[in-house]
Parts: C-alpha cells; structure tokens; sequence
C-alpha cells in the first residue's frame, strides 16, 4: 500500500499547487476587466465624491499590489473576504446558494446516469438497432441545442401549456424538476455516447475475445470483463459532468430563476463585485481539484496498472 | 478475480446510490428547511396580539395561504441592500419602500404632498425647512416616528463613514435639530431648490432603534413605518413582506407580498402566463401585442425619468452645432419609437422628460434627410465622415436595436457609424474618462434620476463641472451661459422664477444640440385582470401595492 499513499501525498500537494496558481491567475484576470465596482454600485447619476468614498471604504483606492497581499493574507486565515455588492460575508453568500447548486446537480446526473449507462450499454451491443439510433440522436440533439431553448419550451410546454410543473424558482421539490430535465438531457446524450464508445472498444479488446473463445456465459464476460474496463471512462466523464455542475450551471439557473451558484456567479461579475467573483471562482476550482484527486484515487482503485505506473514514473 | 468483481460492482453501484441519496435527501432535507428570517428586534412580548399569529406562515413555506391575500411579484433583480440609506437601484427603491415611508410622498401629478410631515415651512433663505410629524405613527419595531427618530436617519445620512450612494443627490445637508417631539428642523449649507422633491425622493426613516443598533455598519433588519413589514429575504430567491395591520394609513388588504426573482424576462413573461405570479416587472417589448392580446392579462406602460438621447463629444466636425443638429435632422425618432421600441418611449421635447418640474417643451426636430445633409455641406462636410457610436446592450429597452437603427439613418446622409458594443460595467469605465482618452465620438445613454425635477437631468448632464472623470455629463458640454443658469435654478427658492430659469437654459441646450435628442423610456409591466388599485409612482418604474386587492 505504501505506493498507493505515496502517489497520494504526491497527488495532494499538486492539488495545493494548483490551487493557489488558479487564485492568483484569478485575482487578476478579474480585476483587468474594465469597470470600477464603485461606480456601478453608486449608479451613473451617483457623484463622484461619494463614489470615492466608496472606493475607499472599499479599499478599492490601494494599489493592486497590496490588494492582493491583504486578500492572500485573508485567505490564508481561512477569509474569503466581504462582497462588494452584498456587504456581508462571501462565505455566507456561497454557503446560501450552495445547497440549491449540489441538489440540482445531484438529481441532473442521477438521471442522466439512470438513463444514459443502460442506454449506452445497449447500444453498443445491438450497434443497429432502434436504441443505438435513438443514443446517438440524443448526443447530437445533446451537443447542438442551446441550453436556454431547451429549457424554455420546457417551460412553455409543461408550465404554460399544460400547467403540471411550476415556471421557476426553488420553492419546492416540485421546482427541480425542469431544470433538472434540462440539465440531463445535455448530460445524457454525451453519457451515452462515451458509454457506447466504452464498452465497444472494451468488447473488441483481446481480453474479451479471449473470454468468449473461451465459452464463458456472455453476461459474466459483460459484467467482469467489459463493464469493469469501460467503467474508467464512464468515470471520468460524471466527475468531469459534476465538477462543471457544480461550479454552477448559469444559464439553466439564470432561465429558471434558480437561485445556485451560477446565477450568483454572472451577478457578482455584473457588479464587478471582484471579492465575491473571485470567491465563487476559488470554490469553482476548488471543486474541480477535489473532484479530480477523487477521480483518480478511484482510477487507483479500480486498476491496479494506474497506480503502478504512476509510482514507477516517480 | 470475485474480490476485483465485487470492487468494481461496488463502484458503480457506490456512484449512483450516492447520488441518488445525496439528492433526495438534500431536497427534502433542503426544502422543509424553516425559511431563515433575518432576526427582529421585535421582542415578542411588544408585539401585538394579531401579528404574533402571522408570523407562523413564514416559517412554513408548504402550509398553504390564501392565494387571495398572497401577492406574488416578479422582479428582474436581486435585491443589493435593504439599508434605507444605501439603496441605489430603482427596483430595489420600489421594494423597500413599501418597509420604510419618507416625511414627503407625491400625488399623481407629482406634486409634493405630505406624508410621514403633515406639513412643513421654508425659511425666506432656503436653508431652514422645518417639518411638523403626524403624530401617532409607530415603527413595525412598536417605537414612535417623532423628531428624534428623523434627526437619527439625517444624522446617518450625513455620516461621511456610512455608505450613502445617493448623499449628494439629497441635497448639501448641514443637520437636523430637534424643535420639540414633533418638530425637526432641516438645515442646508446653502439653498437646494429641490430639497422637498429629493427628501419625497430618497431619505427613507427607519427605526432609531435599529439604526442605534447597526450605527454606520449596513442595515440588514428593515424596520420602517410603512404598510408593510419585512418578513424574510432569500438572497437570489425572494423578499417576502406583510401587512402592517396597524399601518396609519389603513390595513393594507393584501395580507403578504412575495417579490420573486426572475432575472430572464422571457422567464418572467412565463411565470405570468403559467399563473405563479401575479404581476411582472419589466417585460420584454416584443411580448407586448401578446400579452396585450390575452384576456386574463392587463398591462401598464407607464413612462419613466429616463431619457434615451446620444451624446456627442465636441470634437471633430462633431464640435460644430450645425453637424449636430443634422444628426438630430437624420434620425426618425418616432419610426424608432415605432417600430423597434414597440411604442415603449415618447419623443423628447426638451432634454428633460414632460412631466418633470422645469419641463418647457420645444419643437422636435423633425425627420428631415435633405436639411441635413444642407447643413452637413454648409459646415464644410458634404461627403459626411466617419464616427464611432459606442453603446451598452442590454442596459435599455432595445439598446443596441436603437444603435444599429441610428448607424441606418445616418449612413443615409454620409455619416459613417461604427459601432462598439460594450457590457455594462466596461461601458461605464469608457464614459467616465476624461474627453482625451475616449475612444469613440457619440454614445447612447440613458439618464434616470430618481427626482423628476428638471435639475436633475440638465445640472448632471449640462454643467460643465460635471463633465466626466468628475461627474457624468456624457456630452463633455460646456457653456458658461447655461452654467450659470443652472447654477441659479438650482438655489432659487421661488418655483416661478426657477421654471423660467429651466426655460432659457433648455432653449440654448436644446438649439445647441449636445446631444441627438431621442426620447424617454416607457416600461412594459403586466398583472393579472383581477389585480386592482395599483399606484404608480411619480418615476413611472415603481409600482405600489399599499390598497392593492383582488377584484
């Protein structure tokens, strides 16, 4: 075992390097963006005095320099800072909406798994046949419609037409549904497709030839020879599916008035609110870090050759 | 091989069992969830005995309310702040101000009229306004409004250390003093002839309590007077307010509001056909034949304060008068007001909308191509020339709509447009530099203040004191003539002379032509048929619901 913790202390300090690049990256890029957040919290008609006291108590008047040593020495105490907008602390703003961002995303890549796995799966062994169509309509549906439709007509047909399903908003479990279904659908089709692709490549593998020369019964070979290697890619793909639904899935949040991370997100830019931006960023990121370890202490887990050869590099 | 079989079920298995669970059980978990309120300083032995009731449907979102009392209002925005003194957003104004009331409220024809003051005297120099408290008003809080409790609020506004976006647009307050319970006295530096209209406008009163509580730091527990009390705000979600029963004005007769945020307009337009809400902020115009068009619906498209004009910067062949008003020749207002705006907008007939104080309307130019082109060659540019029209999108009804028009009109008597799109935030960083450093010749603005009185618009947008980086008179406009008017209309008391004053300085702007005078925005809100009694405010953006009811 003493190779699997090596590779994970190594692992873990590259997640602290890569973090602490992607906050400074971030701490800058954001405040290169043109527009003073004083102004725009003042409004237009606001004088210019009381937009530099705004500024100043804001200590947006420093240098950005010591701007970023005060904001590296907050978070190092553990301080996301105060929102620009808000006036209250980013933590509590993202802690808020948080619950809304995990639930949704939660419940779209629930159904997408439900869905797309046994879909892919099905697909690939029957490569003619009506499910494999309907698999590849839905990635190319998938990939080329823009989420925001999908998600109006879903609006239009089951809200306005049909009144089953309420509009917007978050006031009951009712309300997920939509946003969910427009999220899965989206998450589905590129599923499915990897899904398929996956087991394809895994059934032509010599392993397998192997087995079903062999004459073993073919749902032994499905589950322990095919499925068990097409299982990395499928993986990846709902890590890499949650970590961007984590991070907010701002469009389908702004169309459903979802209150989540997103949404706050595209509004603290608006504002040029950088505190709470660059603390929706750093969380965004964050995420996206733990959620590759996890995905790769899992690789390690579920094959052995991973962590092999990661420790013979090293 | 049965170890590596298990692990790898166990994977897959482990994957969609977490979440699936994870899921549900944050729903449910998150859902049933007792809405957080923010903390009162109500204790609940003060509280009368028919509020201690209400307050339970806060705290149980699934126990179902009457829908006949329960208003649901669908805004564009989150809220920023309910701090009385920090508001900056007229929607954000539109809701707290149904918390917190001023000393001054305005009549339909957006007279002055007394309010939280039941009357109030001027001294002969401007600088003294004595203000005499209806009596017997109480905060939701149970303290009384009376002098000391305005002094506090005058007090915090002046306070160099609290954030108050809007302190200079009150007016150069020096203090308050307190005459007797019910008698304050406000006292200016030097004459502001629209103090009244800006203290209608802007100073509301909160709680002493509370603001002795939260000193300089953001007011977060709104605590007013007004017709109805703060109940709870979930950020990005919804404000939720109820009826003050004890409200001096009378019980309100829709017992809860629940302002919800819809940030997409073809979202909100939805949620109103869908029956969720009741009534929606700011529609997209394109919807409007729509919805004008369904029975169950009824529409108000009342006109606000903010005029939608181009400023020119004087400089280039833009610095001669007779190039700007062909520019004002060339462009079909009333086609644009037409036909992209949906009918959303009146003409401009000054640089100030026509129901503001100190309005004096002139001829419109009108669409003339050929006099335009006359006064292009006469000024030395018969070939025209090239400009760059910078422009947010986004920010106004049909903002980029109306650019590309313009660039269309123009192109017709030679005047080359490029346009320059920009996204809020940059637009404002590029309009407030100073003239040397900008990089475009015109740009379309719109200009709202929260005051519908005539210095308003014309000092902030004409003084040449307010010329960008300083303030933000997009027209870099400079005439020593209208500076002095203005300066005058501003600390003349009597309200004849100050109209005549608006009058001379309007006819030089309007002949001058800083700007292509184009027209003042009108909003596109809808509600259901059965919703009545709505106020609309003097701005035309804000809507009151204090004697609301469903018919």
């Amino acid at each position: 075992m003493s190779s699997l913790s090596t590779y994970l202390f190594y692992r873990f300090l590259q997640a602290i390097v890569t973090f602490f690049g992607a906050m400074i990256l971030f701490f800058f890029i954001v405040r290169i963006l043109p527009g003073d957040p004083a102004r725009i919290l003042a409004g237009p008609e606001a004088s210019e005095e009381d937009v530099a006291k705004i500024r100043e108590a804001l200590g947006l008047n420093k240098p950005i320099y010591e701007q970023f040593f005060v904001y590296l020495t907050s978070i190092l105490r553990g301080d996301l800072g105060t929102s620009i907008k808000y006036g209250t602390p980013v933590v509590n703003e993202i802690l808020a909406r948080l619950p809304y961002t995990i639930a949704l995303a939660l419940v779209a890549e629930a159904i997408a798994v439900i869905i797309a796995i046994p879909l892919g799966v099905l697909a690939a062994l029957k490569p003619r046949s009506m499910l494999s169509y309907i698999a590849s309509l839905l990635s190319i549906l998938g990939t080329s419609l823009p989420v925001f439709w999908v998600g109006l007509m879903l609006i239009f047909i089951f809200a306005v037409e049909l009144r089953l399903l309420p509009s917007s908003g978050a006031d009951s479990p009712k309300h997920i549904i939509l946003p969910a279904l427009t999220l899965a659908f989206f998450l589905t089709g590129n599923l499915a497709r990897m899904t398929k692709a996956a087991v394809l490549e895994a059934l032509s593998s010599n392993h397998v030839v192997t087995a079903i020369a062999k004459g073993l019964p073919f749902s032994k070979i499905l589950v322990r020879h095919v499925l068990r290697v097409s299982l990395i890619p499928i993986l990846t793909i709902i890590s890499l599916q949650l970590g961007a639904l984590l991070g907010g899935a701002i469009i389908t949040e702004t169309v459903f008035a979802w209150p989540g991370i997103g949404s706050l997100l595209v509004d603290s830019l608006f504002y040029r609110d950088y505190v709470l931006a660059q603390g929706i960023i750093m969380f965004i990121v964050g995420v996206f870090i733990l959620l590759n370890l996890l995905t790769d202490i899992a690789y390690a887990l579920v094959d052995p050759r991973i962590r092999d050869v990661l420790w013979r590099v090293r | 091989m049965r170890h590596a079989i298990s692990r790898s079920v166990i994977v897959g298995v482990v994957i969609v069992l977490v979440l699936a669970i994870l899921g549900v059980s944050l729903l449910t978990g998150w859902f049933g969830r007792k809405v957080e309120t923010a903390p009162t300083t109500v204790p609940a032995t003060t509280q009368t005995p028919g509020t201690t009731q209400t307050t339970v449907t806060a705290e149980s979102p699934r126990t179902p309310v009457s829908t006949k009392n329960v208003l649901k209002v669908a805004i564009g925005i989150d809220l920023d702040t309910v701090d009385p003194h920090g508001q900056t957003t007229t929607v954000v104004y539109n809701v707290v101000r149904h918390i917190y009331e001023t000393l001054l409220w305005y009549d339909e024809k957006g007279n002055v009229i007394p309010w939280l003051a039941e009357r109030w005297e001027v001294s002969p120099d401007g600088l003294t306004y004595t203000f005499y408290l209806r009596k017997g008003v109480r905060f939701h809080d149970s303290s009384e409004l009376d002098a000391y409790a305005v002094k506090a609020n005058v007090d915090r506004w002046i306070d160099p250390t609290v954030r108050v976006p809007a302190r200079a647009q009150l007016g150069p307050v020096k203090g308050a003093e307190v005459v007797d319970k019910y008698t304050v006295k406000i006292v200016l530096k030097e004459p502001f002839a629209p103090f009244l209209r800006a203290l209608a406008s802007y100073l509301l009163i909160a709680s002493p309590k509370v603001i002795e509580k939260y000193g300089n730091k953001t007011i977060t527990e709104p605590v007013g007077t007004g017709p109805y009390k703060f109940v709870s705000w979930e950020k990005g979600k919804k404000v939720v307010l109820e009826a003050n029963e004890d409200y001096w004005g009378g019980k309100p007769p829709i017992k809860r509001i629940e302002w919800v945020i819809i940030p997409d307009a073809t979202t909100r337009v939805a949620a109103l056909l869908a029956g969720d809400v009741d009534f929606a902020y700011n529609l997209p115009p394109t919807e409007l034949e729509r919805i004008k068009g369904d029975a169950r619906f009824q529409v108000l498209t009342p006109v606000s304060n903010r005029v939608i004009f181009i400023a020119m910067l004087p400089k280039g062949p833009l610095a001669d008068p007779r190039v700007r008003q062909a520019l004002n020749y060339a462009v079909d207002k009333n086609a644009i007001i037409k036909n992209i705006l949906f009918g959303l907008g009146v003409e401009l007939k000054a640089p100030v909308p026509d129901h503001f104080f100190g309005f004096y309307p002139m001829k419109p130019y009108p669409y003339d191509p050929d006099k335009a082109r006359k006064l292009l060659a006469e000024a030395g540019y018969p070939q025209g020339f090239k400009v760059v029209l910078l422009h947010p999108t986004g920010r106004y009804l049909q903002d980029k709509q109306v650019a590309e028009a313009v660039q269309a009109y123009l192109s017709r008597i030679g005047v080359q447009v490029e346009l320059k799109t920009m996204d809020w935030p940059s637009f404002v960083a590029e309009i407030t530099k100073p003239l040397d450093q900008k990089t475009y010749d015109m740009v379309l603005l719109g200009w709202g203040p929260a005051v519908a009185d005539a210095h308003f618009t014309l000092y902030g947008q004409f003084h040449s004191g307010q010329a960008p980086p300083k303030g933000l008179a997009a027209a870099h406009y400079s005439n020593p003539t209208v500076d002095r008017l203005l300066e005058e209309a501003m600390r003349e008391v009597n309200e004849g002379k100050r109209r005549e004053l608006y009058r001379q300085a309007i006819e030089i702007i309007w002949n001058d032509a800083p700007w292509i005078f184009l027209y003042t925005q009108a909003w596109f809100y809808a509600g259901v048929k059965n919703l009545k009694g709505l106020m609309v405010y003097v701005d035309g953006e804000q809507i009151f619901f204090h004697k609301a009811y469903f018919g």
